[in-house]
């Protein structure tokens, strides 16, 4: 008997609540963002008057109307909470509006006149690459001597792996509602993934102290990183307008807002130079992996790291050298997504070995097993960590066993030899989730294997 | 004439009125989740694609008897509840002795771990639900085929697929059936009083005619107001686009509409049949039709689509239309004076433009029975599997008399503005041998024939690709 979630009980008869199941009184007012149509440009006009006048609209607020800092950067301080002067992606929020219903809200924004004029923009990596428009100095993490170790080598390999963007769709889209309390107080019940910085940042766009601000998550419908730190969006929105109104305010995304406005996964772009000898056995490893981070750093930096430190999979490589280059676009801010960078990270890897198996005409099973890590030597990353309680030979054992991978690859070959048009897969694959660096209260250093 | 409608929620006769506050097109998911007590219905699309919105509406049939389905509840209009019963999620649990019971299908969430973060789950347990009182011990496909209008980001399906076989065990018995007396007799209390409907608001009209002669003066009177059947396309224009429809005739009431008969050659479906009814009825006698219905939009969207409605907007990826050209099937068209028959190759002119004066009705769709020997098939190429829309479909069929092609029909969706048929490679391909050489030189007539477009669902040559193949996977299917 499985042991029961702590809320299926009320998820099951709708009664768990989430943000937009809150009872709110009748002061309750309706949140709107108006967001940038253009790409990157200056704004040019921007009308707020007929607006303004329309009955049952109660706030009408852009970026001068901010007490605080026009800043929700979560690292660094390169996310304006309103668009300035200049846009830099379509759905970066310029205007908010505060309504007594969403009917309102929507008239509202239909009398709202925005001009660009409109600049060059970023809209995929290659372009990015090409300009060279970093979001931060390239980083770098090598062991040994790649490219002494690729020319002695037998084989060399080069190509390049793409990955896409991924949107979260959690069910329930960015919502928050704050309610006014004493003198500058809020209660923010804020659908995040990480309460204590979307605190911090209500704090700054209103400039009073955290100690005003509580936020508070019951529940949440579904993040999967995209409430890691964009979850704080709706929430400084929406204070701003309850600051502004001194009465409760509500947002909750409608779906199309939702993903036009928020980042996605981080697309990749990961180049590579192997060097291997007749068995598959990999001496020398250039990666160069370039990643979208979209028009602001967010966590872009640290996803990168995460895809560096993953780079490895499960292989041991003696020369290796990874370098990492995340790029600024004119899309929304790329973010948090399950994996934080080390699904790409790991893709490269894999889809190396597999090239280098299909070149020699092997299994890529076969590869894998003699690249794996070491136990009592070739035991170090490339980051200079040692993996412990090494159980990667002993899995692989029992999983090619239990999933009677030889015969069953046998008769997958002996299908598409006969088959013109219909071909079957297997594929063995390792997968390293490394709990590391980045966040050092997190490290905890051991490696474990998943088999797929 | 009567100005309200009816319908049964929480065991009672629920009667709405329209004016100012109360739009005839609110849909049945924002007057839910306006009330204090059914907030347990979510919103996580308004545009019918994730299934958390879904509710049961329970439906009196001749048989005298209660038929449940889950639909979309946002996707709805309440008068279209008009005469049935509406049940949520919060329905299911009862309350006893300080005791909150669960329904069986919730109980089975619960113990097998359905829900992770729970947004899905009360739009996943009203669609089992519907399973639970209409299918005893489901297979797995039947399953998957009633949850494939929900989706869940969080538990990867096993355990809820789990959950739903556990569940449907009983027979259908459950707390529902030992109310059912009561149900039926709240239900027949509004039919029996039920008139057409007519409710006017300082912005809008909305009529609901209980026949098809009162439709067609209406629709005479008024060619310009917007029709709605199942209401899945329009009803996304307020939903999404937040248009005020300012006059609408609901043609979901009408029972003449909704009727199936057949001659030994022909099948005739009423243009008002949902999609799920004609799937059911295509099963044996027109296997691609069948098909064609299988991998349409998810179980909920054809609960409430229809024939009428997918033909009505005369869309190049409607996915019936490439499927009714192989079949050569015919559509009656009605107005107040006259009644028509156009063939299928004849209906749509262009861009969503079809063939009906704006006075007209589509009443029928008339499918004649393949010659024995035909060959008909669908395609349907998309990003998934369900849910989604076609990028390219086809409509096949073929006759093959003493090794020769005798007749074929090749129709494509979303390859032009209109579902078109090939007319160079099915003329290449007419009186030759059924070869896949002679199937390879029609593939390459097939492209002077279209120049598709590159949209959000992919790019012109994959298009162009993907049609051609489509013909190439009909001959390995068929060839011996
Ligand atoms: C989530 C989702 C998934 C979908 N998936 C698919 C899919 O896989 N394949 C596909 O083809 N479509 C799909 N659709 C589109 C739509 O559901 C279908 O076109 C459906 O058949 C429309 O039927 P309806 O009765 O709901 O139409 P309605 O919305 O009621 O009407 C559609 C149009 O037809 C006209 N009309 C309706 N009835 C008549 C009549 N009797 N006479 C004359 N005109 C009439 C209306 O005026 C309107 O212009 C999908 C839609 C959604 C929301
Ligand atoms: S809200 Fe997504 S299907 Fe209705
Ligand atoms: S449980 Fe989270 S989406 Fe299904």
């Amino acid at each position: 008997m499985n042991i029961p979630h702590d809320s299926a009980h009320k998820h099951v008869s709708g009664q768990s609540v989430y943000i937009d199941d809150i009872q709110v009184n009748s002061q309750l007012l309706i949140g709107r963002i108006v967001y940038s149509k253009c790409a990157h440009g200056k704004i040019k006009t921007l009308d707020l008057e007929a607006a303004k006048k329309l009955q049952g609209v109660h706030a009408v607020l852009c970026y001068k109307d901010i007490p605080g800092a026009n800043q929700m950067g979560p690292v660094i301080h390169d996310e304006p909470c309103l668009a300035a002067d200049e846009v830099i992606c379509v759905g970066q929020a310029i205007v908010l509006i505060a309504a007594e219903t969403e009917e309102i809200a929507i008239a509202a924004e239909k009398l709202i006149r925005i001009e660009y004029e409109e600049q060059e923009a970023i809209l995929n990596l290659r372009t990015a690459i090409a300009k060279n428009s970093l979001l931060a100095p390239a980083r770098t993490m090598k062991r040994g001597d790649a490219d002494a170790a690729l020319k002695k080598a037998k084989h060399i390999l080069k190509g390049e792996l793409e990955t896409g963007a991924q949107e979260h769709w959690y069910l329930e889209t960015q919502s928050c509602l704050c309610v006014p309390g004493e003198q500058q107080e809020i209660t923010a019940y804020s659908s995040t993934q990480h309460p204590s910085e979307t605190q911090a940042i209500i704090a700054e766009v209103l400039g009073v102290g955290k100690n005003e601000i509580v936020v508070e998550t019951r529940r949440m419908g579904g993040g999967f990183g995209g409430k890691e730190t964009q979850g704080n969006w709706a929430a400084a929105w929406s204070a701003l307008l309850c600051n502004a109104t001194k009465r409760p305010v509500k947002i909750r995304l409608f779906r199309d807002d939702d993903q036009i406005i928020t980042g996605k996964r981080h697309p990749y772009l990961i180049q590579y130079e192997v060097g291997f000898d007749d068995v598959g056995k990999i001496s020398a490893l250039k990666f160069e992996q370039h990643a979208d981070g979209g028009c602001a750093t967010d966590l872009s930096l640290a996803i990168l790291e995460r895809a560096m430190l993953h780079a490895d999979s499960s292989y041991f490589i003696a020369n290796m050298e990874v370098i990492g280059k995340a790029y600024k676009t004119n899309l929304p801010s790329n973010t948090a997504f399950r994996g934080f960078g080390g699904p790409q990270g790991m893709a490269g890897m894999e889809s190396v070995i597999d090239r280098i198996a299909r070149f020699l005409k092997k299994d890529a099973v076969d590869v894998r097993k003699i690249n794996f890590y070491g136990i009592d030597k070739d035991n170090i990353t490339h980051y200079g960590q040692e993996v412990e309680l090494n159980r990667l030979d002993t899995m692989y054992e029992q999983l090619m066993k239990s999933s009677d991978y030889r015969s069953r690859r046998k008769a997958v070959d002996e299908f598409n030899s006969k088959n013109e048009f219909y071909k079957k897969r297997i594929s063995f694959n390792a997968c390293k989730i490394w709990y590391i660096v980045y966040y050092v209260v997190f490290k905890s250093g051991r490696c474990f294997g998943k088999y797929l | 004439m009567q100005q309200t409608i009816s319908f049964v929620l929480d065991d009672k006769i629920q009667t709405l009125a329209f004016n100012e506050q109360l739009s005839p097109t609110t849909t049945v998911l924002n007057y839910l989740r306006n009330s204090p007590v059914h907030k347990g219905v979510k919103e996580g699309c308004a545009e019918g694609d994730c299934g958390a919105c879904t509710v049961a509406i329970g439906e009196l049939g001749a048989d005298g008897k209660l038929h449940y389905h889950a639909i979309d509840s946002c996707l709805v209009f309440l008068p279209m509840l008009n005469g049935k019963q509406l049940i949520t999620v919060e329905n299911l649990m009862q309350r006893g002795g300080g005791e909150e019971i669960l329904h069986p299908v919730q109980k089975e969430m619960v113990e097998c771990n359905g829900s992770q973060c729970g947004y899905c789950t009360p739009g996943i347990v009203m669609s089992i639900f519907s399973l639970y009182k209409t299918e005893n011990n489901p297979t797995k496909e039947i399953i998957e085929d009633s949850l494939t209008g929900n989706l869940c980001r969080c538990t990867g399906y096993k355990p809820i697929i789990e959950a739903a076989a556990k569940a449907c065990v009983n027979n259908g018995v459950d707390f529902f059936t030992k109310n059912e007396k009561h149900i039926i007799g709240l239900l027949t209390q509004i039919k029996k009083d039920s008139q057409s409907v007519d409710i006017e608001t300082k912005k809008q009209k909305y009529f609901q005619p209980k026949t098809k002669a009162e439709a067609l003066e209406l629709r005479d009177k008024k060619p310009n107001s917007i029709l709605i059947s199942g209401a899945t396309d329009v009803a996304l224009r307020v939903t999404k686009r937040h248009d005020l429809l300012e006059e609408i005739i609901d043609l979901s009431h009408i029972e003449e509409l909704k009727k199936c008969t057949r001659t030994d050659y022909v099948i005739k479906f009423g243009a008002g049949m949902s999609l799920e009814e004609v799937k059911k009825v295509s099963k044996n006698e027109l296997p691609a039709l069948n098909e064609a219905l299988t991998v349409f939009g998810s179980k909920q969207i054809r609960t409430l689509a229809t024939f009428g409605g997918n033909l009505g907007s005369g869309s190049p990826i409607g996915d019936t239309l490439p499927v009714l050209m192989a079949y050569n099937a015919d559509i009656k068209l009605q107005s107040v004076n006259e009644e028509r028959i156009v063939n299928m190759n004849n209906y749509v002119l262009s861009y969503r433009v079809t063939a009906r004066k704006p006075n007209e009705l589509i009443t029928k769709v008339i499918i004649p029975k393949p010659v024995a020997g035909t060959i008909v098939k669908f395609y349907k190429v998309s990003k998934r599997k369900d849910l989604d829309i076609s990028t390219v479909s086809a409509g096949f069929s073929l006759l093959i008399e003493k090794n020769k092609v005798s007749a074929i029909t090749l129709a494509y969706g979303g390859m032009a503005a209109i579902t078109k048929r090939v007319a160079k490679a099915e003329a290449f391909l007419m009186g030759n041998e059924w070869t896949r050489e002679n199937v390879e030189q029609a593939m390459e007539l097939i492209a002077g024939d279209f120049t598709p477009i590159s949209d959000a669902r992919s790019g012109a040559e994959f298009r162009s690709v993907a049609a051609k193949n489509l013909l190439l996977k009909f001959w390995n299917e068929t060839h011996h």
